[in-house]
């Protein structure tokens, strides 16, 4: 790696964006953030490509699991950015979101831990800023104050009980050695992992989740949980260390991960707010990735990662189609049909098909890791793999039940209001992956299976 | 060998016609231009027409080469450790009646929606959809696995939930297609599970590996007769759900919202048949377990009673048919267990083409009805009179009530499942305010 | 009840379809309250949709013209005077009604302004100003009545009424059925061992207790505990009715007229109907089921903001000006607005689309010089139908020596009748008569074997038929049936969706050849003393044949100069997968085909009795002169001969010549009605339109085998020679009558009598089915499932969908009739109040009338009750040289042409 592709891509969303927060360019925030993200989304990708020690900015590397997930945090805020409707996108706001991006792209980056932790609490930093800020719900930003400062401290801690010295120079805490250098500590696995479950609003401290998407809206809110940086910090700093510590036969995770992914599931069966339903169903994939990790084998393990990306990929299809039907006809609750097919005829296809990839609908990218999932879970948990089912057809039933009453129903009044064509390219560039990538998995299979033998590599 | 390579082409693109028809409708509306309705009536119905002549040909050279099955690799989808998920068809003695029979009837509804539906609102949603149901059943019936099935079992479920709704902007079909895709949705766990059991207990999927020797309805299998019970039993759950049998039945009358064509080809023909074209399949696994057989004919006799008690006392035609229907696949259920799978095959196409042209001529019952008169010369006979016979008057009135009610099968799938699983779910949903609520203090 | 039971739709079993007013109840109110009064208590539409008018008014169906002239009668002297910003009323009125799109979601349009879509500070402005407007008064919100409350007990309801209600579609019928809904409810319900729902149990004790009483004690007392009082029960009891108003009104017309009934008149009453409601809903209420209407919440009143905005928008006003208006201005203006509503401006739009065809038409008549034909050589009787209006106009142009009249299609022969290949007897004459007489169509004479053999047959087929019917859908039979049977049905199944026509044409062919024809006749003649049979006297006679073809001719004016070939034409419909099928019948058959009519006619007035009778009368009929009973089927342009064997030998070249005419006319007529059908028509000659239209009668797949009365918009009363050569683009019932030989304005009356009421009720029925299909049409046929032999549901459970389903009157024009009738005012005016049911229609406006002078092109139209001057608005009248080159190369609707035709 020659190029310092990703100092630019960690540095660049950052400058940006607190350019944009001191409002010089107030005018063309959005061309601004768009070319930003656009060069990012390169650069990204071609760091991924390359993979490797950057050249300027040694504390950054790439290897075989950051080099898929990378280019996919770059591509959603690309994404968000390009989406936002205007009564949204002030330079404040995407200023915020450029850095929020720089955040979570150097936590996927760097390979010093200790910056991993400090990103962990940065990383909560712009929603906590935003629920403050906006005239919010005051009562959300405390629960969610709660959650992320225990989940932040929790992390810390366990990271500082596992570590070497926490002075000690950047290479003994760097993830290629961790594996070697960390001390098994069981205190230090098992806060790590509850701060991962409180990260990934993981039973029984998922609460605070519904609850902030109930408060902002469903696009800039996805960069809580799609990119699961959650699941990045369990595959860097617990997995490494798990099976030593708490044995070959004690699962967690996997348990309360499928039973968090039936019961939100389950949940999203009696939403009556399209916000909150896809909290759930946000809640409910992102848990099947954990369970994914936790199979240890092969085919889990690459099924998780797999699962990952497409339900990352299809969530953000899905949030933005949300946000962007909420930012025209208002906040939509789903006890009666509305009837907007009529006016949003494209929106709703985006709708149902992202939904449809969501819950693993075959010819989409949902399905390849949720059939590549399920037969590991079913060899590794083969009763609590049963909740799986639960999970996909209820979530199945909740995203044609959502379609059925956001668009269907006596048409409403009004002329057309579809998508412009900024969005238009915002959704289609998700739901393209999402077929594409469904119709032609092998590559992303391919990728996946290489990071999970990249993390069974660093596996004791 | 090349005629090998001529069949598996042929084979090949009799699934393929519907999907790339379907490709092109979906794309087209996808880019947000709009297509001449002739247009994609037109291709709709060429893409079966290939299929028809697919079929016929690839039938046609297997008969000349004198052989009993073929199977056709596709190649791996996607692979990952020693799990490969392949693509392969085999095209046998079952199959290939079976997609002659879907092509031809997908055809023939393509060209009659074609001028039935000239001028609806959705006829190119409706018409892409036909695509797409289409193709899932060839996949279904062409499948070499039990993981191709699945594939286009998922896609015939769908299709089926979003043309019940097809008139959108009522709410009854809405209701009524979204319980439809529930049921289609919980029962279809029992094909999936199917392909994974079997996938990790005999490492394979395919039908090819897996039901050895002897051409259909012959064959046996390796698995032991515990774990074929296991997999028949889900296989039945499956089929139970997707053929409308007892308890599951109450969806077939609700399905009655679509329009007449969809009505014909789904519940009248294919969708209700594919419950048993799995089962027809599973053949060899059903001759390893005497339980899942001796199931398979309780059900199927169970749901002949309640359909043909309930079909008698239906008052509109599209019901009446739509338990005709369920009757007949009852009995095919029963023939299958009993082991007569040929019989079972002849009569499902029977069936199939009888009740198509029923259903498509449902809106002239009038026109019929009257003509029948007037040929008899006086009023039909009325019928039902053996009921009040045989029956003492009481028992009468309470049979003709059930009937009535449809055996009250949904009102006792509501009250005791959906209703006792929503409150607990609700309730859950408030504890989640509530904790919400509690932690943050003050608002 | 009688009340309650008048906001119920008036249709009865769907096999005979009778057309009247949708919203007959409203008569005593003029046109334009009535339907706006009506369409608050139902929910419905009263005019068409604001954008239909808009779509009507961009393809110069409406002329900005006639929008003005229509919006100054609305505004009144004011209409010039500036209201804000020195623009006028009328403009503001004219952007109202024909630019400004009110948004009607806040959400979205907060969307819009932020999206660049919308104007931010002319928002600002128009906020400002509306909330210095006047509040309106009170928010006319509809009700949309029913949809929604306790619609829990509609399943259970709708099945108990189908049962009940059925007339052979179920194999087992309802037991007890015999002793009325309430009593076969009652036992049904109130057996133990039920479904387990709370509600329905308790329902059924409730039944228990109160099957002792009478169906009207049970509603009283059901009333009484829900806590009604006696002068609320009419309003509740209407609105408990209109919820289920399909089947509400089915049991209504069995009451009313169980003889209409298809095979046997259950014993329904509306008061057991609404007992069972009642039942039910008390005991879904106690259980405590939220009685309140859950209809969707209607659609909140747009914002006086939102319309100042679009309005402002429209007019070009800037966001500083319309901040600088004064306090005056934005109230006037605010008044103004809240007046001029969107009704307003429909029922403004509705009087200008009127107005526009109106003149065309009025023009044209004007305009066309009375055509002197040349002596004829053949006369033809059609029905006044405006689908005959085609086919009489091609025939004049192929053969220029047929001379054309309209009448009725029953021909004055109101009778029972009944065919050699029917089962029952059934009612030829308009729904207002009971016909006392009854005809049988028996074989000539030495025929009887035929026909014994030909009913065998018949019989032996219908019994197979009627076996394959019920048994496919049985346990045992059907087992058998469908396994060894059912392969077979593959070839008809292919055969008749992909080549309709040939496969209809083989089969007719193989019934011809294997099923013995019979050459048949009317037993048409009664003597004096014949005893009545079943109530109805057997045949007429000839005193009474002599009045019907004095009568019918006298209506006419045919009285004297009759050709040596005389023909009758009755018409009718056949077609598959329409369950409306008897829609597209005559109408003045009520229903049913006017086939038989015509023949009796045509029999009667060759009786030689008759004739000499008549000859006393002073209506001489030459011996050479031949009556012929002939049939049209308007969906495949078919025509028909009857009684060819009493036809004169010296006339058998004649009725040939006439045949080849009418051959010609119908291969024309069948191309002028492909043109509004979805075919290449440009490409087609009459042979191929021909084979068109009769495959759409026989084709499984074909929604619209014919448009039946759609279009229709006016009737012209008076000689075929004032619209002879006239273009009139089969809208126009043609009703021929002759203010010449009327010395006393008798005639006139009988004509209005009989042709008013049934041309009103086709317009205005196709007016309501086209304006609101959900209300007063039955929507998309394609749903459509038949229920009971009485009606069609939407899907399984559905309450019956009454009225026209869209694809019949898709292509319709919403316009109240035109009624032109050659006459003086006076005579008509006096013609219109002699009969009560006229003069209400005409008085109340729904329908037009002008008048034509017969001896002038002088026209008046009937304004506020008095006949004032109309002036032609152009005087010159397009013409071509066919029909063909009028209409071809053209799908919508065609103003009037004079049509000089070339040589035969």
């Amino acid at each position: 790696m020659s190029v310092p592709w990703l100092t630019l891509a960690v540095l660049l969303p950052g400058l940006a964006g607190v350019l944009l927060l001191r409002s010089s360019l107030a005018a063309r925030a959005r061309v601004v953030a768009v070319v930003v993200c656009s060069a990012v989304l390169f650069a990204a990708v071609a760091a991924a490509r390359a993979q490797g020690t950057d050249p300027w900015l040694p504390l950054l590397a790439v290897d075989a699991l950051s080099a898929l997930l990378l280019p996919f945090v770059a591509l959603l805020c690309a994404m968000l950015v390009l989406a936002a409707p205007r009564a949204w996108a002030s330079p404040g706001a995407l200023g915020r979101l450029l850095i929020n991006e720089s955040i979570l792209m150097a936590a996927f980056a760097v390979s010093d831990l200790r910056w991993l932790g400090v990103l962990w609490i940065a990383s909560y930093g712009p929603v906590v800023h935003a629920l403050y800020t906006d005239d919010a719900d005051r009562r959300v930003a405390r629960v969610f104050l709660l959650y992320s400062g225990a989940s932040s401290a929790a992390f810390t801690t366990g990271l500082l009980l596992m570590g070497p010295h926490p002075l000690a120079d950047s290479a003994s805490w760097s993830f290629f050695v961790w594996q070697d250098l960390a001390q098994p500590s069981v205190a230090g696995v098992a806060l790590v992992l509850t701060a991962v479950l409180l990260r990934k609003a993981s039973l029984p401290f998922h609460s605070w989740l519904p609850a902030v998407f109930d408060v902002r809206p469903t696009g800039p809110v996805l960069l809580l949980i799609a990119p699961m940086l959650g699941a990045y910090s369990l595959v860097r700093v617990a997995l490494p260390m798990m099976r030593s510590v708490l044995g070959e036969h004690v699962f967690v995770l996997g348990p309360l991960s499928l039973l968090t992914a039936a019961y939100a599931a389950g949940l999203g069966l009696v939403q009556q707010d399209l916000r909150r339903l896809c909290a759930w169903l946000a809640v409910s994939q992102s848990a099947l990735v954990l369970v994914g990790l936790e199979c240890a084998q092969g085919d889990g393990l690459t099924g998780g990662v797999v699962v990952w990306l497409s339900a990352g990929l299809s969530l953000t299809g899905l949030g933005i189609a949300a946000w962007l039907i909420e930012s025209r006809h208002g906040r939509l609750s789903l006890e009666r049909h509305h009837g907007l097919y009529r006016r949003s005829p494209l929106l709703a296809l985006v709708f149902l098909l992202c939904g449809l990839s969501l819950v693993g609908f075959p010819g989409m990218v949902g399905f390849v890791g949720g059939d590549l999932l399920l037969r590991a879970v079913l060899e590794s948990f083969p009763l609590a793999g049963v909740l799986l089912f639960v999970t996909t057809a209820a979530n199945g039933f909740s995203i044609l039940r959502a379609f059925f009453r956001v668009f269907y129903g006596a048409p409403q009044a009004g002329g057309v209001v579809d998508l412009v064509p900024r969005e238009r390219v915002a959704l289609l560039v998700p739901l393209v992956l999402v077929l594409w990538q469904g119709l032609h998995p092998a590559p992303l299979v391919n990728a996946g299976a290489e990071a999970a033998r990249v993390i069974l590599l660093r596996t004791r | 060998m090349t005629l090998d390579l001529l069949a598996s082409l042929l084979a090949t693109s009799v699934v393929a016609a519907p999907l790339a028809a379907f490709a092109m409708l979906g794309l087209v509306r996808l880019f947000g231009r709009s297509t001449m309705e002739r247009w994609s009536s037109r291709l709709v119905a060429a893409g079966f027409g290939l299929g028809v002549v697919g079929t016929v040909a690839t039938a046609l050279l297997l008969y000349v080469d004198g052989r009993d099955a073929l199977v056709v690799h596709l190649g791996t989808w996607f692979s990952a450790g020693d799990y490969a998920f392949r693509v392969t068809l085999l095209l046998d003695r079952l199959s290939l009646p079976f997609m002659f029979l879907a092509t031809v009837l997908c055809g023939t509804i393509a060209a009659f929606s074609a001028r039935y539906l000239h001028r609806e609102a959705g006829h190119r949603r409706f018409m892409t959809l036909l695509c797409l149901f289409g193709a899932g059943v060839l996949l279904v019936t062409s499948a070499g696995s039990f993981d191709v099935a699945y594939a286009g079992w998922e896609l015939v479920g769908l299709t089926s939930a979003l043309l019940v709704a097809f008139f959108h902007e009522r709410e009854a079909p809405l209701v009524h297609g979204l319980w439809t895709f529930a049921v289609y949705r919980v029962c279809d766990v029992g094909l999936l599970l199917t392909a994974i059991l079997i996938h990790s207990w005999a490492g394979t999927a395919e039908y090819g590996e897996l039901l050895l020797g002897g051409a259909w309805p012959g064959g046996s299998t390796s698995l032991g007769a515990t774990k074929a019970t296991a997999v028949c039993l889900l296989l039945l759950f499956a089929a139970v759900g997707k053929s409308a049998q007892v308890p599951l039945s109450g969806w077939l009358p609700r399905a009655m919202e679509g329009p007449t064509p969809s009505s014909a080809i789904f519940y009248g023909a294919l969708s209700v048949h594919l419950g048993a074209y799995v089962l027809l399949r599973a053949g060899p696994l059903l001759d390893q377990s005497p339980l899942a057989s001796s199931l398979l004919v309780a059900v199927g006799l169970a749901t002949a009673l309640h359909a043909t008690l309930v079909g008698r006392v239906q008052t509109d035609v599209k019901c009446a048919l739509a338990y005709a229907s369920m009757t007949q696949v009852a009995i095919i259920f029963v023939e299958i267990g009993l082991g007569f799978r040929f019989l079972a095959l002849v009569h499902l196409m029977a069936h199939a083409a009888l009740r198509t042209l029923q259903f498509l001529r449902a809106p002239s019952f009038l026109h019929e009805h009257h003509q029948l008169e007037s040929a008899m010369g006086h009023h039909l006979a009325r019928t039902g009179r053996h009921f009040e016979r045989l029956l003492p008057e009481r028992s009468q009135r309470w049979l003709y009530r059930l009937a009535l009610e449809r055996g009250y099968h949904d009102t006792l799938l509501e009250v005791w499942c959906v209703r006792p699983v929503l409150g607990v779910l609700r309730w859950l949903d408030r504890r989640e305010h509530a904790l919400v609520r509690w932690l943050g203090g003050r608002a | 009840m009688k009340h309650c039971a008048k906001v119920l739709p008036a249709q009865g079993p769907i096999g005979i379809f009778v057309h009247h007013n949708t919203l007959h109840a409203y008569e005593p109110l003029p046109f334009e309250q009535g339907v706006e009064e009506a369409a608050r208590r139902y929910g419905a539409e009263p005019y068409w949709s604001l954008a239909g008018y808009r779509a009507a008014l961009a393809q110069g169906r409406i002329a900005e013209r006639d929008l003005e002239v229509e919006l100054r009668r609305e505004l009144g002297d004011a209409a010039d005077e500036p209201l804000a910003f020195g623009v006028s009323r009328l403009e503001l009125a004219r952007l109202l009604a024909v630019e400004v799109e009110r948004e009607p979601s806040l959400a979205t349009f907060e969307w819009m302004l932020t999206e660049g879509r919308a104007e931010p500070l002319l928002w600002q402005a128009a906020l400002g100003a509306a909330r210095r407007t006047p509040p309106s008064s009170t928010a006319d919100v509809q009700l949309a009545r029913g949809a929604g409350t306790l619609a829990q007990v509609h399943p259970v309801l709708i099945r108990l009424c189908a049962a009940f209600l059925d007339q052979g579609v179920a194999y087992w019928t309802l037991p007890a059925l015999d002793a009325g809904f309430f009593a076969a409810t009652a036992r049904l319900l109130s057996l133990p061992f039920g479904p387990p729902i709370e509600w329905l149990r308790a329902a059924g004790q409730s039944f228990l207790e109160l099957a002792q009483l009478d169906s009207g004690d049970v509603v009283l007392t059901c009333l009484d505990e829900l806590g009604v009082h006696e002068p609320d029960w009419v309003d509740y009891v209407s609105e408990r009715l209109l919820a289920l108003p399909g089947w509400a009104g089915m049991f209504h017309q069995l009451e009313q007229r169980p003889d209409r009934a298809p095979v046997h008149a259950p014993p329904a009453t509306l008061m057991d109907f609404l007992a069972v409601r009642l039942v039910l809903e008390r005991a879904l209420l106690r259980a405590g089921a939220d009685g309140s209407s859950a209809s969707p919440s209607p659609a909140a009143p747009p914002e006086p903001a939102f319309t100042l905005y679009a309005l402002a928008r429209a007019a070009g006003v800037t966001a500083s000006r319309l901040a600088a208006l004064d306090d005056d201005g934005c109230v006037r203006l605010g008044r103004f607005i809240t007046r001029f509503d969107e009704v307003v401006a429909r029922r403004v739009f509705q009087r200008a689309y009127e107005r526009r065809y109106r003149i065309e038409v009025l023009d044209a008549l004007a305009a066309h010089p009375p055509f002197a034909p040349p002596p004829p050589r053949f006369q033809l009787v059609f029905c006044i139908d405006e689908r005959e209006e085609s086919i009489r106009r091609h025939l004049e142009e192929v053969a220029p020596d047929c001379e054309t009249f309209g009448t009725p299609g029953y021909f004055g022969v109101a009778m029972y009748y009944k065919g050699i290949d029917d089962a029952h007897p059934r009612p030829l004459c308009p729904i207002a008569i009971t016909p006392a007489h009854e005809v049988d169509e028996r074989p000539r004479a030495g025929r009887a074997k035929r026909l014994e053999r030909r009913v065998a047959q018949r019989h032996a087929l219908g019994v197979v038929a009627a076996g394959a019917h019920v048994g496919s859908r049985t346990f045992l039979r059907g087992t058998v049936w469908t396994t060894f049977m059912g392969l077979y049905s593959a070839v008809p199944l292919v055969t008749r969706v992909l080549f309709p026509r040939a496969t209809a044409a083989l089969r007719s062919h193989v019934s011809a050849l294997s099923m013995p024809r019979v050459e048949t006749e009317l037993a048409l003649e009664r003597r004096e003393h014949d005893a009545p049979r079943h109530g109805h006297w057997c045949g007429f006679t000839v005193a009474e044949m002599t009045d019907i073809v004095e009568s019918e001719l006298v209506n006419i004016g045919l009285v004297r100069d009759f050709t040596r070939l005389v023909a009758f034409v009755g018409h009718g419909s056949h077609s598959l997968n329409n369950p409306h099928e008897s829609a597209h019948d005559c109408g003045a058959c009520g229903g049913g085909h006017g086939a038989a009519n015509a023949r009796a006619l045509a029999q009667m007035a060759n009786h030689p009795a008759v004739r000499a009778r008549l000859a006393e009368r002073g209506i001489a009929i030459e011996p050479s002169t031949h009556f012929l009973g002939a049939f049209h089927d308007s969906c495949d342009d078919a025509i028909e001969f009857f009684d060819l064997p009493d036809v004169p030998d010296s006339l058998g070249t004649e009725v040939t010549l006439l045949a080849s005419r009418l051959d010609r006319a119908r291969g024309m007529n069948a191309l002028e009605r492909c043109r509004r059908f979805d075919v290449p028509h440009h490409r087609l000659g009459p042979e191929s339109a021909l084979r068109h239209v009769e495959a759409r009668a026989e084709d499984l797949a074909q929604p619209r085998p014919e448009y039946g009365h759609a279009t229709n918009a006016v009737c012209v009363i008076g000689r075929r020679a004032r619209t002879r050569g006239l273009f009139l683009d089969r809208r126009a019932f043609l009703m021929s009558y002759d203010p010449t030989t009327d010395q006393d304005g008798a005639i006139l009356t009988r004509v209005l009598a009989s042709v008013v009421p049934v041309g009103a009720g086709i317009n205005l029925e196709y007016y309501f089915s086209f304006v609101d299909q959900k209300h007063y049409g039955s929507g998309t046929k394609l749903p459509h499932n038949i229920t009971g032999l009485v009606g069609v549901m939407d899907g399984h459970a559905s309450d019956l969908r009454t009225g026209l389903p869209w694809q019949m009157v898709e292509i319709h024009e919403p316009v109240r009739l035109l009624a032109v009738i050659e006459a003086d005012p006076d005579r008509v005016l006096a013609a219109a109040q002699a009969t009560p049911s006229v003069w209400r229609l005409v008085k109340n406006q729904w329908l037009q009338v002008a008048t034509l002078a017969p001896d002038s092109s002088a026209i008046h139209l009937l304004d506020d009750g008095r006949f004032v001057p109309y002036v032609p608005e152009r005087d010159e009248l397009g013409v071509q040289a066919s029909s063909l080159a009028i209409f071809s190369n053209h799908r919508g609707p065609i103003a009037p042409v004079r049509v000089v035709a070339g040589p035969p």
